[in-house]
């Protein structure tokens, strides 16, 4: 007996004649594309993804989205000009769109011109400071080049927001530690550890800080017995 | 009906298609057909052979005489169901979908594709139905959570406009 299953050509899918008036098609919406585009993308089917990406990109033409997700997917594949291109058309839509500003960086990351990458990631963060990708990919723009000047700022933006959030805490403990903050360090770190107590890295951080603080601390014990701190009564 | 013995010439016909020779099996099958109209085996594999040359309407309404003739067999509920999901005819493949999984024929790609269509029929509960069942029999297919997590979003937006 034949099987139809095993034979079936591969069929083209049928849609329904679009009429003034029909409900809205499915293909048709563009968050529903680009939400598709999106859940490819995650799942690693970038063939799907690109094309629910261009797809959404022909719906809503002005919409910067579909852009990123495509620069993000030239970005995976190393195509770094097409990435380039992709995010840069994205910023052209919406000057305020961090996280094409974010794509920017990474593709200039990639490129070792952290000078350039470290610009984007500021823009990025200055647009979105909740931008984690931005957030990390600045430290680490900065651990590369050696500044950290404006990177403490953003992390403590980011941690007022999502308190929890145990990779930025680290970042931030170790930018402390840098800038001889040692206390407020610390204090990072026992927060970071609570949350997470197994956190090896946080435990060796936090050992490498106390033996700093006992250092600095130990001539402030000795003062009070040199220099009595309250006076006598008369 | 696999045990019944089959003509020269249909035996012929199945040969035939198998070599992808679609329209000449049809034809010997017709004409086979002609001399017994009741082979229900000979008229779901003209049936089969219709869908492969992308006649699925025409495949329906062999494969559904075929289906009168003998009820119990699930290879033809299963050909049915196929050749209606060609025709983007996604209703009737539901209402077979029960009995297919009771004859353990039912597979996770046929749910997916009956989901398709009902979401482009803007179908969204039928379309939530056959995800979910699909999710049921295969849990691991991580590209339909989120496509439910849109779908009952859009229902949801359906609802509160209605």
């Amino acid at each position: 007996m034949l099987r139809a299953n095993v034979r079936r050509k591969k069929q083209p899918m049928k849609h329904p004649p679009d009429e003034p008036g029909a409900p809205t098609h499915w293909h048709d919406q563009y968050d529903v594309v680009q939400t598709l585009g999106n859940c490819h993308a995650t799942v690693g089917n970038d063939a799907e993804a690109q094309h629910h990406f261009a797809q959404a990109a022909s719906l809503e033409p002005d919409e910067p989205a579909p852009y990123v997700g495509l620069g993000v997917l030239a970005l995976q594949n190393d195509k770094l000009d097409d990435a380039e291109v992709a995010f840069r058309v994205a910023c052209r839509l919406n000057t305020q769109c961090s996280r094409a500003y974010a794509g920017l960086a990474m593709v200039a990351q990639r490129r070792q011109d952290l000078k350039g990458a470290f610009g984007y990631y500021l823009k990025s963060l200055e647009l979105d400071t909740d931008n984690l990708i931005a957030l990390l990919g600045l430290f680490q723009t900065s651990c590369e080049m050696g500044s950290f000047s404006q990177v403490t700022r953003y992390l403590e933006l980011y941690l007022s927001a999502h308190p929890d959030d145990t990779s930025v805490m680290f970042s931030l403990a170790a930018l402390y530690l840098k800038d001889g903050l040692l206390d407020k360090s610390r204090t990072v770190l026992l927060a970071m550890l609570t949350r997470d107590p197994h956190n090896t890295d946080a435990q060796d951080l936090l050992e490498e800080v106390e033996h700093d603080l006992a250092q600095t601390e130990q001539p402030l014990a000795v003062l009070p017995r040199a220099c009595p701190a309250r006076r006598m009564p008369a | 009906m696999s045990t019944q013995i089959r003509s020269q010439s249909h035996e012929k016909a199945i040969s035939l298609a198998e070599t992808g020779k679609h329209q000449e099996a049809f034809d010997i099958l017709e004409t086979h057909l002609q001399q017994s109209p009741q082979d229900s085996e000979a008229i779901n594999d003209a049936g089969v052979i219709l869908h492969c040359l992308d006649r699925s309407s025409d495949a329906v309404d062999y494969l559904q005489r075929a289906r009168s003739l003998d009820g119990n067999n699930p290879e033809i509920t299963w050909n049915l169901v196929e050749a209606y999901l060609a025709e983007a005819r996604a209703d009737e493949a539901k209402a077979l979908l029960g009995e297919m999984e009771h004859s353990e024929t039912i597979h996770i790609e046929i749910l997916n594709r009956a989901a398709d269509i009902f979401i482009n029929e803007n179908k969204l509960t039928d379309a939530l139905e056959m995800l979910e069942w699909s999710l049921r029999l295969q849990p691991k297919q991580e590209i339909l959570e989120p496509i439910c997590v849109v779908v009952r979003h859009k229902l949801n937006e359906q609802l509160l406009a209605s």
